[in-house]
Protein backbone atom coordinates (compact mmCIF):
# COMPACT_ATOMS: atom_id res chain seq x y z
CA UNK A 1 0.00 0.00 0.00
CA UNK A 2 2.64 2.46 1.20
CA UNK A 3 3.93 1.92 -3.30
CA UNK A 4 0.08 2.51 -4.46
CA UNK A 5 0.07 5.96 -1.72
CA UNK A 6 3.50 7.50 -3.32
CA UNK A 7 2.08 6.55 -6.90
CA UNK A 8 -0.86 8.83 -6.22
CA UNK A 9 1.45 11.42 -3.96
CA UNK A 10 3.58 11.76 -7.27
CA UNK A 11 0.91 11.97 -10.03
CA UNK A 12 -0.14 15.15 -7.36
CA UNK A 13 2.98 16.96 -7.18
CA UNK A 14 5.10 16.03 -10.48
CA UNK A 15 3.68 18.78 -12.75
CA UNK A 16 3.85 21.72 -10.24
CA UNK A 17 7.31 20.78 -9.03
CA UNK A 18 8.19 20.23 -13.05
CA UNK A 19 7.21 23.81 -13.51
CA UNK A 20 9.48 25.42 -11.06
CA UNK A 21 12.51 23.02 -11.94
CA UNK A 22 11.98 24.57 -15.46
CA UNK A 23 11.20 28.56 -14.11
CA UNK A 24 14.37 27.57 -12.42
CA UNK A 25 16.14 26.50 -15.61
CA UNK A 26 14.84 29.87 -17.76
CA UNK A 27 16.28 32.15 -15.34
CA UNK A 28 19.71 29.98 -14.94
CA UNK A 29 19.68 30.09 -18.83
CA UNK A 30 19.49 34.05 -18.98
CA UNK A 31 21.50 34.66 -16.55
CA UNK A 32 24.25 32.66 -18.09
CA UNK A 33 23.07 34.35 -21.30
CA UNK A 34 23.47 37.63 -19.95
CA UNK A 35 26.97 36.79 -18.42
CA UNK A 36 27.93 35.83 -21.30
CA UNK A 37 27.11 38.63 -23.06
CA UNK A 38 29.42 40.63 -26.32
CA UNK A 39 31.08 43.66 -23.89
CA UNK A 40 30.50 42.11 -20.51
CA UNK A 41 34.21 41.07 -20.29
CA UNK A 42 35.19 44.08 -21.33
CA UNK A 43 33.52 46.24 -19.46
CA UNK A 44 34.93 44.77 -15.82
CA UNK A 45 38.48 44.95 -17.84
CA UNK A 46 38.29 48.33 -18.90
CA UNK A 47 36.87 49.71 -15.34
CA UNK A 48 34.89 52.41 -16.86
CA UNK A 49 32.03 53.05 -14.76
CA UNK A 50 30.97 56.45 -16.85
CA UNK A 51 28.35 56.56 -19.66
CA UNK A 52 25.16 54.95 -21.40
CA UNK A 53 26.55 51.65 -21.68
CA UNK A 54 27.94 51.22 -17.63
CA UNK A 55 24.75 51.92 -16.63
CA UNK A 56 23.44 49.45 -18.85
CA UNK A 57 25.52 46.77 -18.05
CA UNK A 58 24.92 47.78 -14.36
CA UNK A 59 21.46 47.57 -14.41
CA UNK A 60 21.24 44.51 -16.58
CA UNK A 61 23.41 43.00 -13.66
CA UNK A 62 21.22 44.13 -10.41
CA UNK A 63 18.05 42.98 -12.46
CA UNK A 64 19.80 39.97 -13.39
CA UNK A 65 20.94 39.55 -9.59
CA UNK A 66 17.67 40.58 -8.32
CA UNK A 67 15.80 38.07 -10.55
CA UNK A 68 18.19 35.35 -9.54
CA UNK A 69 17.67 35.82 -5.79
CA UNK A 70 13.81 36.31 -6.35
CA UNK A 71 13.95 32.72 -7.78
CA UNK A 72 15.86 31.30 -5.23
CA UNK A 73 13.50 31.93 -2.94
CA UNK A 74 10.52 31.22 -4.79
CA UNK A 75 11.90 27.99 -5.38
CA UNK A 76 12.93 26.59 -2.01
CA UNK A 77 9.83 28.76 0.17
CA UNK A 78 7.12 28.38 -2.60
CA UNK A 79 7.87 24.61 -3.34
CA UNK A 80 7.65 24.41 0.42
CA UNK A 81 4.29 26.10 0.74
CA UNK A 82 3.30 24.15 -2.14
CA UNK A 83 3.89 20.96 -0.17
CA UNK A 84 2.24 22.11 3.15
CA UNK A 85 -0.88 23.36 1.39
CA UNK A 86 -0.68 19.98 -0.31
CA UNK A 87 -0.65 18.08 2.94
CA UNK A 88 -2.95 19.68 4.79
CA UNK A 89 -5.36 19.87 1.98
CA UNK A 90 -5.15 15.88 1.12
CA UNK A 91 -5.23 15.40 5.24
CA UNK A 92 -7.17 17.93 6.94
CA UNK A 93 -9.61 19.30 4.82
CA UNK A 94 -12.77 17.53 3.26
CA UNK A 95 -10.16 15.40 0.94
CA UNK A 96 -9.10 13.95 3.99
CA UNK A 97 -12.00 12.11 4.01
CA UNK A 98 -10.66 10.18 1.38
CA UNK A 99 -7.20 10.03 3.01
CA UNK A 100 -8.18 8.78 5.96
CA UNK A 101 -10.92 5.90 5.12
CA UNK A 102 -7.92 4.19 3.06
CA UNK A 103 -7.44 0.77 4.42
CA UNK A 104 -3.75 2.02 5.10
CA UNK A 105 -2.40 2.59 8.39
CA UNK A 106 -1.11 6.14 9.51
CA UNK A 107 2.18 5.34 8.90
CA UNK A 108 2.01 4.31 5.43
CA UNK A 109 0.12 7.45 5.03
CA UNK A 110 2.20 9.83 6.67
CA UNK A 111 5.39 8.50 5.39
CA UNK A 112 4.07 8.04 1.76
CA UNK A 113 3.55 12.34 1.50
CA UNK A 114 7.15 12.47 3.53
CA UNK A 115 8.83 10.28 1.01
CA UNK A 116 7.40 12.10 -2.40
CA UNK A 117 7.32 15.39 -0.94
CA UNK A 118 11.22 14.82 0.23
CA UNK A 119 12.81 13.54 -3.18
CA UNK A 120 10.55 17.01 -4.58
CA UNK A 121 12.18 19.64 -2.67
CA UNK A 122 15.89 17.67 -2.65
CA UNK A 123 15.32 17.74 -6.66
CA UNK A 124 14.50 21.57 -5.96
CA UNK A 125 17.57 21.79 -3.62
CA UNK A 126 19.30 20.45 -6.27
CA UNK A 127 18.41 22.27 -9.32
CA UNK A 128 19.61 25.17 -7.35
CA UNK A 129 22.94 24.23 -6.91
CA UNK A 130 23.69 23.31 -10.07
CA UNK A 131 22.11 26.19 -11.08
CA UNK A 132 24.76 28.51 -8.72
CA UNK A 133 27.40 26.63 -10.27
CA UNK A 134 26.21 27.59 -13.75
CA UNK A 135 26.43 30.74 -13.40
CA UNK A 136 29.69 31.32 -10.86
CA UNK A 137 30.60 28.97 -13.87
CA UNK A 138 29.68 31.08 -16.65
CA UNK A 139 31.18 34.33 -14.90
CA UNK A 140 34.00 33.17 -14.71
CA UNK A 141 34.40 31.88 -18.13
CA UNK A 142 33.93 35.81 -19.30
CA UNK A 143 36.21 37.10 -16.77
CA UNK A 144 39.09 34.71 -16.74
CA UNK A 145 39.11 35.57 -20.57
CA UNK A 146 40.26 39.08 -19.79
CA UNK A 147 43.37 40.76 -19.04
CA UNK A 148 45.88 39.50 -16.28
CA UNK A 149 43.09 37.21 -15.40
CA UNK A 150 43.47 35.32 -19.04
CA UNK A 151 47.23 34.41 -17.98
CA UNK A 152 45.72 32.66 -14.65
CA UNK A 153 43.36 30.15 -17.67
CA UNK A 154 46.25 29.89 -19.53
CA UNK A 155 48.03 27.71 -17.10
CA UNK A 156 45.18 25.47 -17.01
CA UNK A 157 44.95 25.27 -20.94
CA UNK A 158 41.50 27.54 -20.83
CA UNK A 159 39.65 24.67 -18.79
CA UNK A 160 37.89 26.09 -16.75
CA UNK A 161 37.00 22.84 -14.49
CA UNK A 162 40.46 22.10 -14.12
CA UNK A 163 40.92 25.42 -12.75
CA UNK A 164 38.48 25.05 -10.48
CA UNK A 165 39.22 21.94 -8.96
CA UNK A 166 42.50 23.42 -8.24
CA UNK A 167 41.16 26.58 -6.34
CA UNK A 168 38.67 24.11 -4.53
CA UNK A 169 41.73 22.08 -3.28
CA UNK A 170 43.77 25.32 -2.23
CA UNK A 171 40.21 26.35 -0.42
CA UNK A 172 40.33 22.42 1.35
CA UNK A 173 44.04 22.74 2.16
CA UNK A 174 43.51 26.17 3.44
CA UNK A 175 40.84 24.84 5.95
CA UNK A 176 42.77 21.68 6.81
CA UNK A 177 46.10 23.42 7.55
CA UNK A 178 45.74 26.46 8.53
CA UNK A 179 41.69 25.95 10.47
CA UNK A 180 42.26 22.73 11.41
CA UNK A 181 38.64 21.38 10.32
CA UNK A 182 38.55 18.22 9.23
CA UNK A 183 37.64 17.94 5.35
CA UNK A 184 36.73 14.78 5.21
CA UNK A 185 34.35 15.07 7.85
CA UNK A 186 33.48 18.62 7.01
CA UNK A 187 32.38 16.92 3.67
CA UNK A 188 30.25 14.30 4.92
CA UNK A 189 28.44 16.22 7.64
CA UNK A 190 27.62 18.79 4.37
CA UNK A 191 26.45 15.66 1.82
CA UNK A 192 23.97 14.58 4.86
CA UNK A 193 22.47 17.51 5.67
CA UNK A 194 22.28 18.56 1.97
CA UNK A 195 20.47 15.11 1.57
CA UNK A 196 18.68 14.90 4.87
CA UNK A 197 17.62 18.55 4.74
CA UNK A 198 14.67 18.44 2.61
CA UNK A 199 13.32 15.68 3.74
CA UNK A 200 13.47 17.30 7.80
CA UNK A 201 12.02 20.20 6.38
CA UNK A 202 8.96 18.46 5.10
CA UNK A 203 8.86 16.09 8.66
CA UNK A 204 8.98 19.77 10.53
CA UNK A 205 6.22 20.97 8.23
CA UNK A 206 3.64 18.46 8.07
CA UNK A 207 4.71 17.34 11.70
CA UNK A 208 3.25 21.35 12.98
CA UNK A 209 0.42 20.59 10.95
CA UNK A 210 -0.27 18.37 12.56
CA UNK A 211 0.16 19.14 15.68
CA UNK A 212 -2.49 22.51 14.45
CA UNK A 213 -5.08 19.92 14.59
CA UNK A 214 -5.57 19.41 18.31
CA UNK A 215 -6.53 22.83 18.64
CA UNK A 216 -10.14 23.46 18.36
CA UNK A 217 -10.44 26.17 16.15
CA UNK A 218 -8.23 27.71 13.29
CA UNK A 219 -6.37 25.08 12.33
CA UNK A 220 -4.20 25.74 9.49
CA UNK A 221 -3.48 28.82 11.40
CA UNK A 222 -2.55 26.92 14.61
CA UNK A 223 -0.46 24.63 12.45
CA UNK A 224 1.85 27.50 10.61
CA UNK A 225 1.93 29.06 14.40
CA UNK A 226 3.60 25.61 15.22
CA UNK A 227 5.64 25.65 12.52
CA UNK A 228 7.05 29.02 13.30
CA UNK A 229 7.65 27.67 17.07
CA UNK A 230 9.24 24.54 16.35
CA UNK A 231 11.58 25.99 13.58
CA UNK A 232 12.62 29.12 16.55
CA UNK A 233 12.74 26.89 19.23
CA UNK A 234 14.98 23.70 17.72
CA UNK A 235 17.10 26.80 16.75
CA UNK A 236 17.90 28.32 20.02
CA UNK A 237 18.37 24.43 21.30
CA UNK A 238 20.50 24.28 18.55
CA UNK A 239 22.43 27.20 19.77
CA UNK A 240 22.48 26.31 22.95
CA UNK A 241 23.93 23.05 22.85
CA UNK A 242 26.77 24.35 20.75
CA UNK A 243 27.31 26.77 23.13
CA UNK A 244 27.42 24.73 26.43
CA UNK A 245 29.50 22.06 24.36
CA UNK A 246 32.00 24.69 23.36
CA UNK A 247 32.39 26.26 27.08
CA UNK A 248 32.00 23.42 28.79
CA UNK A 249 34.56 21.64 27.01
CA UNK A 250 36.43 24.93 27.10
CA UNK A 251 37.49 24.34 23.76
CA UNK A 252 38.44 28.12 22.43
CA UNK A 253 41.23 28.15 25.27
CA UNK A 254 42.47 24.60 24.50
CA UNK A 255 44.74 24.26 21.50
CA UNK A 256 43.31 23.59 18.19
CA UNK A 257 39.85 24.81 20.04
CA UNK A 258 38.10 26.72 17.03
CA UNK A 259 38.63 23.53 14.68
CA UNK A 260 37.35 21.24 17.62
CA UNK A 261 34.63 23.32 17.97
CA UNK A 262 33.78 24.10 14.67
CA UNK A 263 33.73 20.48 13.42
CA UNK A 264 31.53 19.95 16.20
CA UNK A 265 29.02 22.21 15.31
CA UNK A 266 28.54 20.46 12.08
CA UNK A 267 27.84 17.62 14.19
CA UNK A 268 25.66 19.03 16.49
CA UNK A 269 23.78 20.46 13.49
CA UNK A 270 23.33 17.26 12.17
CA UNK A 271 22.12 15.58 15.13
CA UNK A 272 19.66 18.34 16.79
CA UNK A 273 17.93 18.07 12.69
CA UNK A 274 17.67 14.17 13.26
CA UNK A 275 16.52 14.37 16.43
CA UNK A 276 13.77 17.20 15.95
CA UNK A 277 12.52 15.18 12.58
CA UNK A 278 11.83 11.98 14.48
CA UNK A 279 10.12 14.06 17.36
CA UNK A 280 7.98 15.50 14.86
CA UNK A 281 7.62 12.38 12.94
CA UNK A 282 6.91 10.61 16.20
CA UNK A 283 4.15 13.05 17.67
CA UNK A 284 2.44 12.85 14.04
CA UNK A 285 2.25 9.43 14.00
CA UNK A 286 0.72 9.65 17.10
CA UNK A 287 -2.05 12.21 16.56
CA UNK A 288 -2.93 10.63 13.69
CA UNK A 289 -3.62 7.58 15.56
CA UNK A 290 -4.90 8.66 18.82
CA UNK A 291 -5.94 12.42 18.52
CA UNK A 292 -7.22 12.71 14.75
CA UNK A 293 -10.48 14.69 15.05
CA UNK A 294 -11.70 15.80 11.11
CA UNK A 295 -14.32 18.69 10.96
CA UNK B 1 -22.06 -13.17 15.64
CA UNK B 2 -24.37 -11.82 14.05
CA UNK B 3 -23.59 -8.63 15.19
CA UNK B 4 -21.79 -6.42 12.51
CA UNK B 5 -21.03 -3.44 14.42
CA UNK B 6 -20.69 -3.59 18.14
CA UNK B 7 -20.66 0.04 19.84
CA UNK B 8 -20.22 -0.16 24.01
CA UNK B 9 -20.54 3.13 26.15
CA UNK B 10 -19.15 5.05 22.93
CA UNK B 11 -18.90 9.46 24.17
CA UNK B 12 -17.31 11.69 22.17
CA UNK B 13 -17.41 15.30 24.24
CA UNK B 14 -15.64 18.64 22.48
CA UNK B 15 -14.80 20.16 25.17
CA UNK B 16 -18.00 20.29 27.89
CA UNK B 17 -20.13 19.95 24.99
CA UNK B 18 -21.25 16.14 24.59
CA UNK B 19 -22.06 15.02 21.44
CA UNK B 20 -22.35 11.23 21.59
CA UNK B 21 -23.05 10.31 25.16
CA UNK B 22 -22.31 6.48 26.64
CA UNK B 23 -23.68 5.23 23.24
CA UNK B 24 -24.08 1.34 23.33
CA UNK B 25 -25.41 -0.32 20.30
CA UNK B 26 -25.26 -3.36 18.12
CA UNK B 27 -25.98 -3.57 14.56
CA UNK B 28 -27.13 -6.99 12.62
CA UNK B 29 -25.33 -7.88 9.44
CA UNK B 30 -28.18 -7.85 6.58
CA UNK B 31 -30.16 -5.02 7.39
CA UNK B 32 -30.61 -1.72 5.80
CA UNK B 33 -30.58 1.01 8.94
CA UNK B 34 -32.05 4.89 9.05
CA UNK B 35 -29.83 6.74 11.45
CA UNK B 36 -32.56 9.48 12.19
CA UNK B 37 -32.29 12.52 14.32
CA UNK B 38 -32.46 16.09 14.54
CA UNK B 39 -29.93 18.31 14.06
CA UNK B 40 -26.71 18.13 16.37
CA UNK B 41 -28.77 14.50 17.79
CA UNK B 42 -24.74 12.92 17.29
CA UNK B 43 -25.57 11.10 13.98
CA UNK B 44 -22.88 12.46 11.90
CA UNK B 45 -20.72 12.34 14.86
CA UNK B 46 -21.12 8.27 15.65
CA UNK B 47 -20.71 8.06 11.54
CA UNK B 48 -17.28 9.97 11.82
CA UNK B 49 -15.72 7.73 14.55
CA UNK B 50 -17.25 4.39 13.31
CA UNK B 51 -15.27 5.29 9.74
CA UNK B 52 -12.08 6.41 12.37
CA UNK B 53 -12.13 10.11 11.17
CA UNK B 54 -12.91 10.92 14.73
CA UNK B 55 -11.00 9.21 18.13
CA UNK B 56 -13.45 8.80 20.22
CA UNK B 57 -13.39 10.16 23.93
CA UNK B 58 -14.57 6.74 25.71
CA UNK B 59 -15.75 3.53 24.38
CA UNK B 60 -15.01 1.20 22.04
CA UNK B 61 -15.95 0.37 18.54
CA UNK B 62 -15.86 -2.88 16.86
CA UNK B 63 -16.65 -3.38 13.11
CA UNK B 64 -16.90 -7.24 11.75
CA UNK B 65 -14.18 -8.09 15.11
CA UNK B 66 -11.97 -4.96 14.63
CA UNK B 67 -11.62 -2.22 16.03
CA UNK B 68 -11.29 0.61 13.83
CA UNK B 69 -8.88 0.79 11.65
CA UNK B 70 -7.31 -0.63 8.14
CA UNK B 71 -9.00 -3.70 8.20
CA UNK B 72 -12.33 -1.63 9.17
CA UNK B 73 -11.57 0.03 6.20
CA UNK B 74 -11.54 -2.07 3.93
CA UNK B 75 -14.75 -3.39 4.62
CA UNK B 76 -16.17 -0.31 5.22
CA UNK B 77 -17.97 2.03 2.45
CA UNK B 78 -18.67 5.46 3.42
CA UNK B 79 -20.08 8.14 1.44
CA UNK B 80 -20.08 11.31 3.49
CA UNK B 81 -21.79 14.54 3.62
CA UNK B 82 -19.31 16.44 1.74
CA UNK B 83 -17.10 15.60 -1.43
CA UNK B 84 -14.10 14.07 -0.91
CA UNK B 85 -12.53 13.82 -3.88
CA UNK B 86 -9.77 15.54 -5.44
CA UNK B 87 -11.51 18.27 -8.17
CA UNK B 88 -8.57 17.98 -10.40
CA UNK B 89 -9.04 14.60 -11.45
CA UNK B 90 -10.98 12.57 -13.76
CA UNK B 91 -13.47 10.48 -13.49
CA UNK B 92 -11.60 7.74 -14.74
CA UNK B 93 -8.34 8.74 -12.41
CA UNK B 94 -10.45 7.80 -9.84
CA UNK B 95 -11.71 5.15 -10.68
CA UNK B 96 -8.32 3.63 -11.10
CA UNK B 97 -7.55 4.87 -7.33
CA UNK B 98 -10.52 3.02 -5.76
CA UNK B 99 -9.82 -0.18 -7.77
CA UNK B 100 -6.08 0.64 -6.54
CA UNK B 101 -6.88 0.76 -2.90
CA UNK B 102 -10.39 -1.00 -2.19
CA UNK B 103 -9.87 -5.09 -2.99
CA UNK B 104 -13.41 -5.15 -3.10
CA UNK B 105 -14.17 -2.19 -5.44
CA UNK B 106 -16.14 -3.49 -8.89
CA UNK B 107 -14.69 -0.93 -11.85
CA UNK B 108 -17.39 -2.62 -14.66
CA UNK B 109 -20.23 -2.19 -12.12
CA UNK B 110 -18.92 1.52 -11.17
CA UNK B 111 -18.41 1.89 -15.42
CA UNK B 112 -22.15 0.50 -16.48
CA UNK B 113 -23.59 2.69 -13.51
CA UNK B 114 -22.13 6.02 -14.83
CA UNK B 115 -22.68 5.05 -18.69
CA UNK B 116 -26.59 4.51 -17.59
CA UNK B 117 -26.37 8.24 -16.17
CA UNK B 118 -24.18 9.34 -19.35
CA UNK B 119 -21.57 10.85 -17.41
CA UNK B 120 -18.17 10.29 -19.45
CA UNK B 121 -15.25 9.14 -17.51
CA UNK B 122 -12.88 11.52 -19.46
CA UNK B 123 -14.43 14.56 -17.72
CA UNK B 124 -12.70 16.03 -14.82
CA UNK B 125 -14.38 16.55 -11.68
CA UNK B 126 -14.39 20.39 -11.46
CA UNK B 127 -16.85 20.02 -14.25
CA UNK B 128 -19.19 18.85 -13.16
CA UNK B 129 -22.77 20.24 -11.08
CA UNK B 130 -23.17 19.61 -7.73
CA UNK B 131 -25.70 16.91 -8.60
CA UNK B 132 -23.48 14.97 -10.74
CA UNK B 133 -20.82 14.88 -8.33
CA UNK B 134 -22.86 13.42 -5.52
CA UNK B 135 -23.76 10.79 -8.28
CA UNK B 136 -20.84 9.80 -9.28
CA UNK B 137 -19.41 9.47 -5.53
CA UNK B 138 -22.43 7.10 -4.38
CA UNK B 139 -21.43 5.13 -7.40
CA UNK B 140 -18.20 4.86 -6.25
CA UNK B 141 -19.17 3.78 -2.72
CA UNK B 142 -21.76 1.78 -4.35
CA UNK B 143 -19.46 -0.25 -6.20
CA UNK B 144 -17.87 -1.84 -3.64
CA UNK B 145 -18.74 -5.10 -2.20
CA UNK B 146 -18.21 -3.47 1.25
CA UNK B 147 -19.67 -5.53 4.58
CA UNK B 148 -21.12 -2.38 5.69
CA UNK B 149 -21.91 0.69 3.96
CA UNK B 150 -22.40 4.61 5.81
CA UNK B 151 -24.10 6.78 3.95
CA UNK B 152 -24.13 10.19 5.31
CA UNK B 153 -26.84 12.40 4.25
CA UNK B 154 -26.93 10.68 0.36
CA UNK B 155 -30.16 12.41 -0.74
CA UNK B 156 -30.01 15.85 0.85
CA UNK B 157 -29.52 18.72 -1.61
CA UNK B 158 -30.72 16.72 -4.18
CA UNK B 159 -33.90 17.05 -6.67
CA UNK B 160 -37.05 14.41 -6.27
CA UNK B 161 -35.79 12.56 -9.42
CA UNK B 162 -32.01 12.41 -8.43
CA UNK B 163 -33.52 10.67 -4.96
CA UNK B 164 -35.35 8.06 -6.59
CA UNK B 165 -31.93 7.35 -8.75
CA UNK B 166 -30.17 7.88 -5.80
CA UNK B 167 -32.52 5.21 -3.69
CA UNK B 168 -32.86 2.70 -6.30
CA UNK B 169 -28.77 2.25 -6.41
CA UNK B 170 -28.41 2.02 -3.03
CA UNK B 171 -31.12 -0.70 -3.14
CA UNK B 172 -29.92 -2.50 -6.02
CA UNK B 173 -26.23 -2.58 -5.98
CA UNK B 174 -25.34 -2.78 -2.37
CA UNK B 175 -24.41 -6.60 -1.13
CA UNK B 176 -27.49 -8.57 0.48
CA UNK B 177 -25.28 -10.09 3.45
CA UNK B 178 -24.13 -6.28 4.27
CA UNK B 179 -25.95 -3.72 5.96
CA UNK B 180 -26.53 -0.16 5.10
CA UNK B 181 -26.79 1.69 7.65
CA UNK B 182 -28.53 5.83 6.23
CA UNK B 183 -28.15 8.97 8.05
CA UNK B 184 -30.79 11.08 6.61
CA UNK B 185 -33.55 14.17 7.43
CA UNK B 186 -35.29 12.88 4.97
CA UNK B 187 -37.26 10.37 6.67
CA UNK B 188 -40.45 10.06 4.20
CA UNK B 189 -38.66 9.61 0.99
CA UNK B 190 -35.70 6.59 2.49
CA UNK B 191 -38.65 5.25 4.75
CA UNK B 192 -39.63 2.92 2.07
CA UNK B 193 -36.24 0.83 2.06
CA UNK B 194 -35.26 0.31 5.71
CA UNK B 195 -35.43 -2.43 7.98
CA UNK B 196 -34.75 -1.09 11.37
CA UNK B 197 -34.81 2.84 12.58
CA UNK B 198 -32.17 4.22 14.99
CA UNK B 199 -33.64 7.77 16.71
CA UNK B 200 -30.33 9.87 18.71
CA UNK B 201 -31.39 12.64 20.61
CA UNK B 202 -28.36 15.16 22.12
CA UNK B 203 -25.94 11.83 21.62
CA UNK B 204 -28.21 9.18 23.08
CA UNK B 205 -29.85 6.38 21.90
CA UNK B 206 -33.92 7.15 21.90
CA UNK B 207 -34.90 3.97 20.18
CA UNK B 208 -33.71 1.50 18.18
CA UNK B 209 -36.65 -0.98 16.53
CA UNK B 210 -37.80 -2.37 13.16
CA UNK B 211 -39.54 -0.21 11.29
CA UNK B 212 -42.69 -2.76 10.85
CA UNK B 213 -42.64 -2.75 14.55
CA UNK B 214 -43.33 0.73 14.49
CA UNK B 215 -45.94 0.53 11.93
CA UNK B 216 -48.00 -2.55 13.70
CA UNK B 217 -47.39 -1.09 17.53
CA UNK B 218 -47.81 2.71 16.93
CA UNK B 219 -49.54 2.19 13.67
CA UNK B 220 -47.71 4.77 12.20
CA UNK B 221 -45.20 5.60 9.70
CA UNK B 222 -41.87 6.13 10.85
CA UNK B 223 -41.96 9.99 9.06
CA UNK B 224 -45.03 10.33 11.90
CA UNK B 225 -44.04 8.85 14.75
CA UNK B 226 -40.21 10.47 14.13
CA UNK B 227 -42.56 13.69 13.80
CA UNK B 228 -44.05 12.31 17.09
CA UNK B 229 -41.24 11.68 19.04
CA UNK B 230 -39.56 14.92 17.93
CA UNK B 231 -42.26 17.15 18.41
CA UNK B 232 -40.77 20.75 19.46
Amino acid sequence: MLGKLMKYEWKNIWKAGTLMLLGMFIVTVIGCVVLQMPGVAEFFDSNDVNGVQAWLMISSFVAILILYVIMLLASTWGMLIFLGIRFYRSMYTDEGYLSHTLPVTANQLFLSKVLVSGVWYLFISIGIGISVVALVVSLMTGLLNIGELSSVLTQYNGNIWEFLADAFYELGRTYEEEMGINLLHYGITLFLTYLAGPFIAVVTLFGALTIGQLSSKHKGFMGILTYAGVTILSSIIRSTVQSAFMFGANVMSSPGGFSVSTNSAYDINVITSLLLAAIMYGVSYYIMNRKLNLD
Amino acid sequence: MNNLVEIINLTKKYGANVAVNNLTLNLPKGKIIGLLGPNGSGKTTLIKMLNGLLTPTEGTIMIDGNYVGPATKSKVAYLPDRTYLTMNQTIREILDFFQDFYADFSRERAEEMLKSLGIDPAVKMRTLSKGTKEKVQLILVMSRNASLYILDEPIAGVDPAARDYILRTIINNYNPEATVLISTHLIEDVEQVLDEVIFMRYGQLVLYTSVDNIREEKGKSVDAYFREVFAC
